[in-house]
């Protein structure tokens, strides 16, 4: 830029703001090199949200021991009876939660000490109290719940699923893992 | 030179750091961006399952000429159904199928030597990553569809 000598000269107001735009770099820097603070987690999608509606399917077509007409039920026609014969209920209940039991929770493995996830001991312990839930809804209204629900727990890998009753209604099924204090970044790192 | 022109050098060489050091920011943070390491092992070994128990080049039963996706054939699991299905350099991994009360039903591994040895150790074994997965399944076993669980155990060079 030509100084009113005719000499090259700097604007003096740009001297001060290119000033202050290096402090904030070297600032920014210090931030975003000696510490995580700006950089994202996700940086392929998280593990809660990558997964599928794989286990609740698996539930529904497990077989019972509920018999009918010599026949071992499926969870999903086991469904569509109680809904019919309110003494098969309990049966379905029972079933439900044997089976939810057995649904692996996401925790860091025991038998695979490797695993390379650091989990805080404080989240191991919080997410013992995790549990399977199943609530069936026909027509809006809940049917059934089956599991242990925490007070004020939240819900993740939630999974859904609908499925054709009698009486031409449909039987909408949620599976979730409730959990009381659990945080979301937490259990997506052990998932 | 005058004085004024001394003074213009000053500046000019002032405004030239500023100018390096914006200049020096911009080419660390691209290259940070650049060498950032992705974990993808968690997501391979979540693709590894979903393709073992629904593909037919894998476990997934057929029955009828009607793949059954989510149910796993006992008969299949074996080393060569495994390495046909998913093979990855550097990558290994061992498929257990357990009843519902835990009982072992049977295993299959697609593991070279070194990953083998390097398995039960993998903590101390440096750019190496091992994630275990375990999940609900059905499974084909004499005639019969029965729940069970399926555990993945993957060794992942991420060097």
């Amino acid at each position: 830029m030509l100084g009113k000598k005719g000499g090259y000269e700097l604007p003096m107001i740009l001297v001060p703001a290119v000033a202050i735009f290096t402090l904030t770099l070297i600032v920014f820097g210090i931030l975003f090199f000696s510490t995580n603070l700006f950089k994202n987690p996700d940086k392929i999608i998280r593990p809660a949200h990558y997964g599928d509606d794989s286990k609740l399917i698996t539930i529904l077509k497990s077989r019972t021991e509920i018999q009918e007409n010599q026949e071992k039920l499926i969870i999903a026609e086991l469904i569509s009876l109680a809904y019919t014969k309110p003494e098969y209920k309990q049966n379905l209940t029972s079933e439900l939660n044997k089976l939810l039991i057995k649904l692996p929770k996401p925790s860091k493995g025991k038998d695979l000490a490797e695993v390379e996830v650091v989990t805080p001991k404080s989240v191991s312990a919080s997410l013992q109290k995790a549990n399977w839930n199943i609530k069936i809804k026909i027509e809006d209204e809940l049917f059934l719940h089956a599991g242990e629900e925490s007070i004020a727990g939240s819900e993740y890998f939630v999974q859904k699923a609908a499925i054709p009753i009698t009486n031409k209604k449909i039987a909408n099924i949620i599976l979730y893992l409730d959990c009381f204090s659990c945080s979301g970044e937490a259990i997506d790192d052990i998932a | 030179m005058n004085k004024k022109g001394l003074f213009n050098i000053t500046e000019f060489i002032i405004f030239f750091i500023f100018i390096i050091i914006g200049a020096m920011f911009i080419v660390l943070v691209g290259f940070n961006y650049l060498n950032e390491k992705i974990e993808t092992t968690k997501l391979e070994t979540f693709i590894l399952t979903k393709k073992l128990i629904n593909s037919e080049s894998c476990l997934a039963y057929k029955q009828d000429n009607k793949l059954q996706t989510g149910v796993v054939n006992l008969d299949r699991l074996n080393t060569n159904i495994l390495i046909n299905c998913y093979s990855k350099e550097g990558l290994g991994y061992v498929v257990k199928i357990k009843s519902l009360d835990g009982k072992l039903l049977k295993s299959a591994d697609n593991l070279n030597e070194l990953q083998k040895t390097r398995l039960p150790i993998c903590k101390t074994i440096p750019k190496h990553k091992c994630m275990a997965r375990e999940d609900m399944i059905l499974y084909y076993d004499k005639g019969e569809i029965k729940t069970g669980l399926i555990k993945i155990e993957v060794i992942n060079f991420v060097g």
